[in-house]
């Protein structure tokens, strides 16, 4: 008897104990949330932790006022990301298709150089954007929004090809072979029956790819020079720079930024479940 | 790793044996090695050069080891004192990211929270969201003047902090968002594992009287210490690479006191044009930098290799 009342008391007290902990850590995204609905303009008043008035007027400046620059930001970006998951699909598709299916000198080694770069990039990257940048301003590339698309691409390379080399690895090989009989090309066994099959793989990558460039900072940073080429990333950054920035503006502009991904996620997230179903393949 | 059936199947079939595959692969590992893999190798050249912002489209000169020299053996390049702050930042962020996910973790696995799915699926909100959305909205919390955490302390009657203007304070501020961002990927990590200890070894070891403190030294960290260890080693790395936290809190400030590796590096690179042979200077530091991330990551594989068998 005495067991079951602590039990009740130890539920309600673990309860209490953990939804603290989460009003606690999500606290900032609470802030944000206000901020953008606050009416207050002035950086120099004090928070208001529940606010007495809401208004969508900030939303409402940022969106169609004539000063914003949200929108023009907001093209860069879309620009960008989908232009590198463009590219992303065109360069990986063909890759991992090859290093699934045929049998070639190198191939084993490619693998392995594309698996151990993915390990040792972390470090290196830094260091290569300053050769990257001599090489653009060399050719006069810099402060190119499609160069920008083209080195996020690229260096997803190695990683989105392990990815789709791994998925394509599950569809069996007599798929393939029966279009062979039937005297289809290998570009058509990749369009026709692959694909179809991979559409949760490419879309896994495609997620990736886009929600990486969408939230790439350093090298937009670095290889876009003039404001109006800026992505959105940047623009938030810039938002804070000035002491006189509007910090609803910030709260107000990063929470659009985060709509893309916040559905892309949902997206991606029933996608992928879909593509769990795949008993039918298999039959 | 490699599938083993398929690739058998594959040498037994000569219809997949062609010279066409590099026509599949060549577009893919061209852009990646002009665009990445020659970057890297023409930045270890840079790196023995006196290239920098003036001279960076070609007439730099190949200076030897002289760079190399400047950030080891002279003072003024403050290579030990950035490296230094940044193993700090490692020992300090490192052990508070484990036991924050830690503690998450063993609280968030308690059969008697109740709507435990919801609150865990709040947790994790903090990994959906771009970095550099969440570092700057800390940055707008640290503000001293109209900062929601000023305005918190203010409220319950203590002195507002000047967070992003004093080395000390900024450091700590480093850390709080560094286990912010950190803290749903280690709690997964760690919850994951924790899901896998099986419910009976607690309930024998509570009857033959053991702590609540007893069965988690016991029990679940023996059993868990495998992917906290593959957590500790991660995260460990991402640390020591930090760049986003301190770059856009306050770009390693005050007075640069805050500098760690890769702001150093990026800041002597693309931020300090007059200084004379600042890219390589950069470039070298990277690699000794990298030579420095190399070892450890070896190291790390290792220590979880002796340490687990």
């Amino acid at each position: 008897m005495k067991i079951r009342i602590n039990k009740k008391l130890l539920m309600v007290f673990t309860t209490f104990i953990a939804i603290v902990i989460v009003v606690m850590l999500v606290f900032p995204i609470y802030v944000i949330i206000i901020s953008s609905f606050s009416p207050k303009t002035s950086v120099f008043q004090p928070f208001e932790f529940i606010p007495r008035e809401i208004t969508l007027k900030v939303y409402n400046d940022v969106l169609f006022g004539p000063m914003s620059r949200f929108v023009p930001r907001l093209v860069n970006s879309l620009i960008v990301s989908l232009l590198s998951l463009a590219i992303t699909l065109i360069l990986v598709i063909p890759s991992a298709y090859a290093f699934s299916r045929f049998k070639f000198v190198g191939r084993n080694s490619l693998l392995y150089g594309y698996f151990a770069f993915n390990q040792f990039a972390g470090g290196m990257g830094l260091a290569g954007l300053i050769a990257l940048y001599a090489i653009l301003n060399y050719f006069n590339l810099l402060n190119s929004l499609v160069i920008l698309a083209l080195i996020y691409a690229s260096g997803g390379v190695p990683f989105n090809t392990w990815l789709l080399k791994t998925y394509f690895d599950t569809i069996p090989k007599d798929f393939d072979e029966a279009a062979l009989v039937d005297g289809a090309s290998y570009l058509d066994i990749m369009f026709k029956v692959l694909l179809p099959i991979a559409k949760p793989g490419i879309a896994t990558v495609a997620v990736f790819t886009f929600m990486g460039s969408w939230s790439e900072f350093i090298i937009a940073q670095t290889i876009l020079l003039s404001d109006e080429n800026y992505t959105l990333p940047l623009e938030l950054n810039q938002l804070l720079a000035s002491p006189a920035t509007n910090w609803n503006v910030f709260a107000a502009t990063s929470l659009l930024y985060a709509i893309p991904v916040i559905v892309m996620y949902l997206f991606a997230q029933r996608y992928l479940q879909a593509g769990l179903a795949m008993g039918g393949v298999k039959r | 790793m490699e599938n083993k059936q398929p690739e058998r199947k594959i040498e037994a079939r000569s219809i997949w044996k062609t010279n066409k595959a590099y026509l599949f692969i060549i577009p893919g590992l061209l852009v990646f090695f002009v665009l990445n893999l020659y970057p890297i190798i023409f930045s270890i050249y840079l790196g023995f050069t006196d290239a920098y912002f003036g001279n960076i489209t070609g007439k730099y000169q190949f200076i030897g080891l002289r760079n190399f020299e400047k950030l080891l053996f002279s003072g003024d390049t403050r290579f030990y004192y950035v490296l230094g702050r940044t193993f700090l930042f490692v020992a300090t962020s490192v052990p508070l990211k484990v036991l924050f996910g830690l503690a998450l973790a063993v609280l968030f696995n308690l059969q008697t929270i109740k709507g435990r799915s919801v609150l865990r699926s709040l947790l994790i909100l903090p990994w959906t969201l771009p970095a550099v959305l969440s570092i700057l909205t800390w940055r707008g919390l640290f503000y001293y003047d109209f900062g929601a955490i000023n305005g918190i302390l203010q409220a319950i009657g203590l002195p507002r902090v000047n967070w992003l203007n004093d080395a000390t304070n900024a450091f700590v501020a480093y850390n709080i968002v560094e286990v912010w961002l950190a803290y749903p990927f280690m709690m997964t990590v760690i919850l994951a594992a924790l899901q896998s200890v099986p419910l009976e070894l607690h309930d024998s070891a509570r009857v033959d009287g053991a702590s609540a403190w007893q069965r988690l030294r016991y029990i679940t960290i023996p059993l868990i210490w495998r992917p906290l260890l593959f957590g500790i080693v991660l995260t460990s790395g991402a640390s020591f690479q930090a760049f986003m936290v301190p770059y856009l809190l306050n770009s390693g400030g005050p007075a640069n006191q805050n500098e760690l590796v890769m702001v150093w590096g990026y800041k002597q690179a693309f931020q300090n044009p007059g200084v004379y042979g600042s890219m390589g200077l950069a470039a070298a530091f990277f690699v000794l930098v990298s030579l420095i991330i190399l070892a450890f990551s070896y190291a790390g594989l290792k220590l979880g290799k002796i340490t687990v068998e």
